[in-house]
């Protein structure tokens, strides 16, 4: 019994939900005009951000795993 | 989920039958010990993982570095492993009731569910605890007994062996913590020993759609996610990972109220109505002024004064009194302006009182303020020439509003609407002197207002 996803499978998933969600928190914007949409858009940039944020921490312990092998 | 606040008794001489009722109620703060632990379960969770990691590499990349199987070596850490896992899924649990508990706690009032739910945090380091001797034991095995059934040491097993058994530890350290600042926070919460009546019957509990889905959502994801490992099938685990992600995702940004503009239109109408009345019934022909903070008592409100006759001056900060109507010298009539409470928003939102602002950054911070943070409007464009400031406002919320004061002739020439009527409280703060609304006009597609503010010299 074991996960199947590696930790590098995980990071790829982040990286790929952190850009859906950054490119539609840009789409949409008020300042396209889309002011009438039922999404709180503010907790949509954070949690993309977070996303964003968290494989950057996985690239982090990639660049420490290479850094520490000789 | 409201917080706990301390309130005097409502009822000083109660029947006894009442009293027998009442219950002591704790201080606590839910939110905060809920999302700490969240946190923990998450870190748990994420701890878990990185152990089944760094026994993918103990099972896989130690094998093709010479290490040959015996039951010697197998047995005891097969042992420490399944209690590892075990420890880390008990607090996870323990975690989980605690927090029903909390949740308990904190809506009918039980005083015994706060001493379970802080045994049940207890429990939960305490295995935590064991969870890093267990990984401490398993570090020894790996490092001293493998060693003596053929393992080579390279860096190829050895970097990603310690980075997850850093990792674990880390997360296991950080799992200790957070549950330990749950507990003071938790008995932080000190006894109000103030008789609180019963809660009001609770209203049926209604299912709102949208969370259903996305329960079921998280739900199923959840339970792909676990028949995944199980199973060892990576297009499962995907899948779970999916539908629980955008679960939670639609949980989370779905707005928690929403409220149709009509609605708010209705509810404004009869107010605007009764501003119109007072100015008409007495017999005002001059424009209302914004007053600046300088000529108020409080100077984080706003006031209108509307003079009798126009060219009349300003009244002394002394002869303006935010409980009056009506002022005597000079002549007028002190009103709320309709748009304060959405002034008071804005300060809100950008953090800072517009008294400590000047117009510079009003100019700079409304279009973004009106557009991204509180999606009013689509587009806004503010020009300053001399004493003038004038803004466009395109498509903006608060359309029918405005087109329901125009109906009002005397409220809309000297008060606005309460759009122009919140940026004009603003631009009072912000520039220190009297402000009065110009002129307020609509495109004739009806898309745009123009609203041209005066700034006065007094």
């Amino acid at each position: 019994m074991q996960f199947p996803l590696s930790f590098w499978d995980i990071s790829l998933w982040l990286a790929l939900m952190a850009i859906i969600l950054l490119i539609t928190n840009e789409l949409i914007s008020p300042y396209y005009g889309q002011t009438n949409l039922n999404i709180n858009k503010r907790k949509l940039k954070t949690a993309a951000l977070t996303l964003g944020i968290l494989f950057l921490l996985t690239v982090i312990i990639r660049i420490f795993e290479i850094i520490i092998l000789p | 989920m409201e917080r706990f606040i301390h309130r005097k008794p409502l009822i000083k001489h109660a029947p006894v039958t009442l009293v027998a009722l009442m219950k002591i109620r704790t201080v606590l703060r839910p939110k905060i010990i809920l999302a700490l632990l969240l946190t923990a379960i998450a870190m748990n969770a994420f701890s878990a993982y990185f152990f089944t990691r760094l026994d993918h590499v103990v099972h896989v990349d130690l094998y093709r570095n010479g290490l040959q199987f015996n039951y010697e070596w197998a047995g005891p850490y097969w042992t420490c492993s399944r209690l590892l896992i075990s420890s880390i899924t008990i607090a996870m649990i323990a975690t989980a009731i605690s927090m029903a508990f909390i949740l308990v706690h904190t809506r009918a009032l039980s005083s015994s569910s706060r001493v379970v739910s802080c045994l049940l945090l207890i429990a939960g380091i305490v295995m935590t605890g064991s969870s890093a001797f267990l990984l401490n034991r398993l570090d020894y095995i790996v490092h001293n007994d493998l060693y003596r059934y053929g393992l080579q040491f390279s860096y190829e097993w050895a970097a990603p062996y310690w980075t997850y058994a850093k990792l674990t530890l880390g997360l296991l350290g950080f799992t200790t913590t957070t549950t330990s600042i749950s507990i003071a926070l938790i008995l932080a919460g000190t006894p109000t020993h103030e008789i609180q009546p019963l809660p009001k019957a609770r209203a049926p509990l209604k299912i709102n759609p949208k969370k259903l889905i996305c329960l079921i959502l998280i739900s199923v994801g959840v339970i792909a996610l676990a028949f995944s490992t199980h199973y060892t099938s990576s297009i499962l685990a995907f899948i779970g990972l999916g539908l629980t992600f955008w679960g939670a995702l639609l949980l989370y940004i779905t707005p928690s109220k929403h409220v149709p503009s009509q609605l708010l239109n209705a509810a404004a109408t009869s107010t605007l109505t009764n501003i119109e009345k007072i100015i008409t019934d007495s017999n005002l022909n001059g424009k209302g002024i914004y007053l600046p903070p300088r000529n108020l008592k409080d100077f984080e409100s706003s006031l209108i004064f509307i003079p009798s006759k126009a060219e009349q001056p300003l009244p002394k900060p002394e002869e303006v009194d935010e409980e009056k109507l009506y002022s005597k010298n000079p002549n007028g009539l002190f009103l709320t302006p309709p748009g304060l409470a959405l002034s008071k928003l804005f300060e809100k939102e950008l953090g800072t009182s517009f008294t400590k602002t000047d117009l510079n950054y009003l100019q700079e911070k409304l279009p973004k303020l009106l557009i991204e943070d509180m999606e009013i409007a689509e587009h806004i464009n503010v020009q300053t020439e001399n004493n003038t400031l004038t803004i466009e406002v395109t498509k903006h919320i608060f359309k029918d509003m405005c087109e329901e004061t125009r109906k009002h002739p005397k409220l809309h020439e000297s008060i606005g609407c309460p759009l122009c009527s919140a940026v004009a409280c603003a631009l009072a703060k912000a520039t220190g002197k009297p402000i009065e609304i110009e002129k307020e006009e609509q495109s004739q597609d009806g898309k745009t207002t123009k609203i041209q503010y005066q700034i006065l010299e007094e």
